[in-house]
């Protein structure tokens, strides 16, 4: 296996997912097979090759630092799953004592 | 012959020309997809009431004798990936349900501005991570030529809307191939235009070195007639390039004589079905019969493509969709016990089994110790892959190619293996991974009666060939006038 359940669940953590144990066997599984074909990239000398990070080789253009009308507030707030006052709402992560909880 | 049967071209025409009105042209296609769209599912929802409004609104322009623009009462599907202003948007997820954007995309403003008709929002894989279509949260979307079978993906909705008669052109958009392989499969005409030609505001997003948008429809000239009303630059996309749009009406007018035709011998390889290679060589010979050169080349990086494909892009999603957490839009798990279960169980139950797939994929390529060995690897074989190209395009000026190493295949056969259905995008992911623009136009079907579709490759900004190349060939054959027999159900009744 190129990928250990312990890799999976750690992955799963960082990605902020979260799997059943049957889930991670399977998601451990499927990472593998995929891993395995990508696996083919090795067989490559890339030495002295340039990276491409952009499909169209062009200068990123600079906006003008012009002041414009963003969206009303009430516009965007209006899909948060919990408001309160015009501000969104989320579970607690500080406790009492100012410590984080996560 | 009825509107609907008609091309969008025609249809515009007989809208600027009074012979028919928006109203008419919309509410024929409402009806259709009341009879017909059940069995297929190419809409996620319809927006009648919007549709209807500006139908009105194009009408009354012409009455008063006002310019109604050069898609005056073109009737569109958009794939659910494009946010609209006030009509809901989920990008075929869960974790989107219920969200109705503030703002539109670009594309569906300018296609509005334009004088166009938004019937509603197509049918999708997923974030459109799919090929196959069947990774939508929401409904099964068929195959038009054969219900038993999938619509290929992600843009699926749109292809199958295009198939079945439900619109007149459908907007797609294409990471790997989201726009040509679902056109291929339902005997469709689908351009993947330049990165960077149509602008990505409000397009959401999958992997934004890779992602475009563009036209869906029954001929080359009716996506000409769409892309010259939404290319260009946009000062809210800084990756939209600025360069003049094409004349692509005009190209389409011109033809292919004396074009030399470069044809990828890695792409007629294992794997490919004879019945489609049989197609695309019969296509080939047509375009050679009728004035074009045919030339062999090479692409000596064809089999790197997947993999990198598979490294770079769930790279770039898993970091675009880190911002689904369930606080400011869309899904939130219930009862959470602290912000940090909040994020993890309203990820865990508002995406899907491919879309987790893919995340965690990227997040393993790109986490500390694998970045070098998997994200920098890909995005290096990606320059031999665009080099390749580049060399062979000294040789020739597009290329054709099969769109997809099989014809439509039954819907439930491949969703065991994700592997096996990454596969299908393998004609189709160089384009995207080298910056080329490409199209799929319908050039033949098999024994049982399922299109099959040929792929013509041009360099960045090199649509007019394209049009060129596939107007010219659509001049001199009849496959995409096709209709399958669900479009003619109605007809018959």
């Amino acid at each position: 296996m190129r990928i250990s359940i312990e890799e999976v669940e750690h992955v799963a953590q960082l990605a902020h997912l979260k799997f059943g144990q049957d889930e991670i066997a399977a998601m451990a599984r499927e990472l593998d097979a995929i891993l395995e074909h990508v696996q083919k990239l090795q067989e490559l000398d890339v030495e002295g090759v340039a990276p491409t990070t952009h499909a169209v080789p062009v200068i990123c253009p600079l906006a003008d630092d012009e002041p414009a009308a963003s969206l009303p507030r009430q516009a965007v707030v209006a899909n948060a799953p919990d408001t309160l006052d015009g501000l969104v709402r989320v579970p607690k992560f500080i406790d009492d004592s100012g410590a984080g909880l996560t | 012959m009825d509107i609907w049967q008609l091309g969008l071209a025609s249809q515009v025409e007989h809208v600027r020309t009074k012979a028919v009105s928006a109203e008419d042209v919309a509410s024929a296609y409402f009806e259709r997809i009341e009879a017909v769209d059940d069995r297929i599912g190419s809409y996620l929802r319809l927006d009648r009431e919007g549709a209807m409004a500006q139908a009105r609104m194009v009408d009354e322009q012409v009455r008063a004798g006002r310019d109604p623009g050069p898609l005056a009462g073109a009737c569109i599907a958009l794939k659910d990936i494009f946010v609209t202003k006030g009509v809901e948007t989920t990008c075929g997820s869960k974790i989107l349900e219920g969200f109705v954007p503030p703002y539109e995309s670009t594309v569906s403003e300018r296609l509005k501005a334009a004088g166009a008709v938004i019937l509603g929002k197509a049918n999708m894989d997923e974030f459109a991570m799919g090929s196959s279509t069947e990774h939508s949260a929401y409904r099964i979307c068929r195959n038009p030529w054969d219900l038993d079978r999938v619509p290929g993906g992600s843009s699926g909705g749109s292809a199958a809307a295009v198939a079945a008669g439900l619109c007149g052109v459908a907007m797609g958009t294409d990471t790997g191939g989201s726009i040509r392989q679902p056109a291929a499969l339902c005997g469709v005409t689908g351009l993947r235009p330049t990165y960077g030609r149509v602008s990505r505001y409000g397009m959401i997003a999958f992997a934004s070195s890779l992602d475009q948008g563009g036209p869906m429809g029954r001929s080359a000239e009716d996506c000409a007639l769409v892309l010259e009303a939404i290319a260009g630059r946009d000062p809210a996309d800084s990756t939209s390039l600025d360069e003049p749009v094409g004349r692509y009406q005009e190209a389409c007018r011109t033809g292919f004589k004396g074009m030399c035709v470069g044809i990828p011998k890695e792409y007629f390889r294992e794997g490919l079905d004879p019945q489609v290679e049989a197609a695309v060589r019969r296509g080939i010979e047509t375009l050679a019969a009728n004035g074009a050169t045919i030339k062999e080349v090479s692409l000596p990086h064809t089999e790197y493509a997947i993999a990198a494909y598979y490294i770079i892009s769930p790279a770039e999603a898993s970091s675009n969709l880190a911002r689904y957490d369930g606080v400011r839009y869309g899904y939130r798990a219930r009862d959470a016990s602290d912000l940090m279960d909040m994020y993890c169980r309203s990820r865990a139950e508002g995406f899907g089994s491919e879309v987790k797939r893919r995340i965690m994929l990227g997040t393993y390529v790109l986490s500390a110790g694998y970045y070098d060995a998997y994200y920098g690897r890909a995005q290096k074989v990606r320059t031999l892959i665009a080099d390749d190209f580049r060399k062979a395009f000294e040789d020739c000026d597009v290329m054709v190619t099969p769109t997809s190493p099989v014809t439509a295949f039954k819907l439930g056969s491949r969703m065991s293996d994700p592997l096996q259905m990454y596969l299908a995008d393998m004609y189709t992911i160089s384009c995207n991974l080298a910056g080329l623009t490409g199209m799929s136009i319908p050039c033949g079907m098999d024994g049982q009666g399922l299109p099959i579709g040929m792929q013509v490759l041009a360099p960045a900004l090199g649509e007019e060939r394209l049009f060129r190349v596939a107007a010219g060939y659509q001049r001199l054959t009849d496959w995409h006038r096709r209709w399958p027999e669900v479009a003619q159900a109605q007809e018959a009744e």
